[in-house]
């Protein structure tokens, strides 16, 4: 018999339990916080997002969500799939089929997303140029004159409407393709019938065919579908054409008006649209010019400090702050193994087989109850040894708002029950006996009445809460779908990125101790140098002037305020600083701190960089 | 050096968008310190990444407001049904306590 999980101790190492103990504290203050900033009534800011998001919001975040919710599921069938393959083939083969469909509809899924971010910016694009007021906030964010904004815009336009026509013409012809493949199933099915005595019988049957009419029906309806087929392929190869209409989608820079003029003109002229060889390579490989460099860390450090809608999310906690929990699972079960649970896998799949007509939701969910399981552990069980301390942390308040309610209710209804039966014995004189053992015992079984509806909402709590961080953090996912771009391109700097570890652990507590998220770095060639600067620095007098005794250090003989208070922030956001007027949390607190304070600059070499570009130096 | 607009209007939105990520600060500098290294097309798949980073925490954000509102509900229905309990067991307790006294009798 294998051994159960409630069974088993926790096995978290004495570290792991004193960071869980730091993060539960961690997470009451963020609670508290949170508290006062959701009753401030400060709305999240979303920054460059935000100002888009109020035109796209709606259309394109609906799109995003469908999209969304096909991917995450998925990546759950293919989390399970191997398990199931294993325990039970037959259920499998046809969670291959459900995956087959999800993959089309998540293609499509992808360029509605694709169209509606495109036609949502033109819409904000063309709004800009109709408002005097937007027309200069907007020149002013880019540092545009007015001309060089209506020509961006004017481009801009064009080439997104350019890309509309070829995500348009892709999805068509994904859509004649689908068409094709029913009419040249048809063609097999109609083929086997004619070579099957039985089947053909079966065939002139069900129409009221004779034998002859049968054949004849047949080969008429195959040359139809063959015809319609030809039709369809419209003389080209599809693969061509499908290839063509991907070319054209492709995010595509035009570098002058020229350019974009005969891009819009090919598509107009419904030729096909093929882009500058010149421009596209040097869209791939030219690095960005050391201008470029020196506006993407002035943007950057613009716009740290700026609330976020993650900032909101996490400062808002109430029991958010518990995702660090799902990395201590995590770790426990893997530790656990698999062998342990092999027969109770089992019994879950022979469990999904007996179950009729299963939806592809509920089949997803019980593979992922098998994959929990297979990974040593059920997070939905309430003997779970973690599961405890789980709930407590996300109704926690509401938890201890009960319970007091719960004293009240009792002290209310016992003094309820004391003057209803002192009534009672006014009205009929009669005697009646509550004495303080069996008001003690009424106490306590309403008392376990309370606590077991407690015990209820606790767990039922726990069990949404799960769902949240299973569909909305599931680190493959988050891979996949969401950082999968970016991983590439860190990828070929040389840089191996842990990435699946950001959805769901310590990152987001912003920790200094957080876990690695690169591996050894082997930079590429490409890769400019780091700045042989010195890590740390001891404080003399206050941050600003070790930031400014700093950058003379390296060569910058007479730094502007400007360029110190870039590395004084750097510095204090790296070292966990306190500073009030710019929004900074942390500890010590800025102007509280000790002299010879180590000050760490590694953070900082970046703006050394930039100024050193910006100087030309 | 001439930038156009469409590639400085990039890299703005790059920078931007990477400034509010919640990505590690360790990821954030590896990619500030390589910018140099950085071609256009870089820039389109960073934005990518981060416009989708955005609207998946946009919509946790909606999905935890959700829980938090429903949560406050259900505690709610659950105060009034340990209220509704407490009635019950006064009755049948009351009930109990009259019918002995009645028998003692």
């Amino acid at each position: 018999m294998s051994e159960k999980f409630s069974d088993i101790p926790p096995q978290l190492s004495e570290e792991e339990l004193q960071k869980l103990a730091s993060r539960v504290e961690n997470d009451a203050k963020l609670t508290a916080e949170g508290s006062q900033y959701v009753n401030s009534g400060e709305e999240p800011l979303l920054d460059v997002m935000q100002a888009r998001e109020k035109s796209v919001s709606i259309e394109v975040i609906s799109v995003f969500k469908k999209r969304a919710e096909i991917d995450r599921t998925l990546t759950q069938l293919d989390a399970v799939l191997p398990f199931i393959e294993e325990h039970n083939p037959a259920v499998a083969e046809g969670l291959k089929k459900t995956k087959e469909d999800l993959e089309v509809k998540s293609e499509e899924g992808e360029r509605a997303f694709d169209l509606e971010r495109l036609k949502s910016e033109i819409e904000d694009l063309n709004r800009t140029v109709q408002e005097g007021t937007a027309m200069s906030r907007f020149g002013s964010e880019h540092g545009f004159s007015k001309d060089e904004t209506y020509a961006f815009v004017e481009k801009r336009v064009a080439e997104n409407e350019a890309k509309i026509r070829g995500l348009e013409k892709a999805g068509e012809q994904d859509g004649k393709r689908v068409e094709i493949d029913i009419l040249k199933a048809e063609i097999n099915g109609l083929n086997k019938t004619v070579q099957e005595s039985t089947a053909m019988a079966q065939y002139g049957a069900d129409h009221g065919f004779s034998k002859d009419k049968t054949y004849a029906h047949i080969e008429n309806k195959i040359a139809e579908n063959e015809s319609k087929i030809r039709e369809l392929e419209g003389g080209e190869t599809l693969e061509s054409a499908v290839v063509e209409a991907q070319t054209a989608s492709e995010p595509e820079v035009i570098v002058d008006a020229s350019k974009a003029d005969e891009a819009v003109d090919a598509s107009q002229t419904n030729e096909p649209f093929t882009p500058d060889a010149l421009v596209k390579q040097e869209k791939d490989t030219a690095p960005l010019t050391p201008e470029a460099q020196a506006v993407f860390v002035e943007s950057y450090e613009e716009a740290r400090g700026k609330k976020t809608v993650w900032g909101w999310i996490k400062e808002r906690a109430k029991g958010f702050a518990t995702f660090g929990l799902w990395e201590f699972r995590q770790a426990e079960r893997f530790r656990r193994g698999r062998n342990n649970t092999a027969e109770e896998i089992a019994g879950k799949a022979e469990q999904i087989s007996k179950v009729s007509n299963l939806s592809v939701e509920q089949a997803v969910e019980e593979a992922y109850t098998m994959r929990m399981m297979a990974e040593g552990g059920d997070i939905s069980s309430p003997e779970s040894p973690d599961y405890e301390k789980y709930s407590e942390i996300i109704t926690n308040n509401k938890k201890e708002q009960n319970s007091r309610q719960i004293d009240a209710i009792v002290a209310n209804s016992s003094t309820a029950l004391k003057e209803r039966l002192e009534k009672y014995r006014d009205e009929f004189g009669k005697v009646v006996v509550a004495d303080d053992r069996m008001m003690t015992g009424f106490e306590g079984t309403l008392r376990n009445t309370l606590i077991e509806l407690q015990g209820g909402q606790t767990e039922s709590d726990t069990k949404a809460f799960n769902r949240i961080i299973q569909e909305r953090l599931d680190p493959k996912y988050w891979r996949r779908y969401v950082y999968g771009a970016l991983e590439g391109v860190l990828d070929a700097w040389g840089f191996k990125v842990i990435l699946s570890s950001i959805a769901a652990s310590e990152w987001w507590l912003g920790k200094k101790d957080a876990i690695p998220v690169l591996s050894p770095a082997s930079p590429s060639p490409e890769v400019s140098p780091k700045p042989e600067s010195a890590d740390q620095l001891a404080m003399h007098d206050n941050i600003w002037k070790t930031s400014k005794e700093w950058l003379q250090n390296h060569g910058i003989t007479n730094p502007t305020n400007n360029e110190i208070m870039s590395v004084d922030k750097q510095v204090s956001m790296d070292n966990g600083i306190e500073v009030k007027k710019w929004g900074l949390d942390g500890n010590p607190i800025d102007t509280k701190m000790q002299q010879g304070f180590l000050l760490k600059f590694k953070g900082a070499s970046k703006i050394l960089d930039a100024i050193r570009v910006a100087r030309g130096l | 050096m001439y930038m156009s607009p469409e590639l400085k209007y990039k890299i703005t939105a790059c920078a931007s968008l990477l400034a509010a990520s919640p990505l590690d600060e360790e990821i954030k500098n590896t990619i500030l310190e390589n910018v140099g290294g950085m071609t256009e097309s870089d820039i389109d798949k960073i934005i990518s990444a981060l416009e989708r980073e955005t609207f998946e925490l946009s919509s946790l954000s909606e999905v935890l407001t959700k829980f938090d509102a429903d949560q406050v509900q259900n505690w709610e229905s659950l105060e009034a049904k340990q209220k509704e309990a407490a009635d019950a067991l006064i009755d049948e307790t009351f009930e109990k306590i009259t019918t002995n006294s009645i028998s003692a009798e």
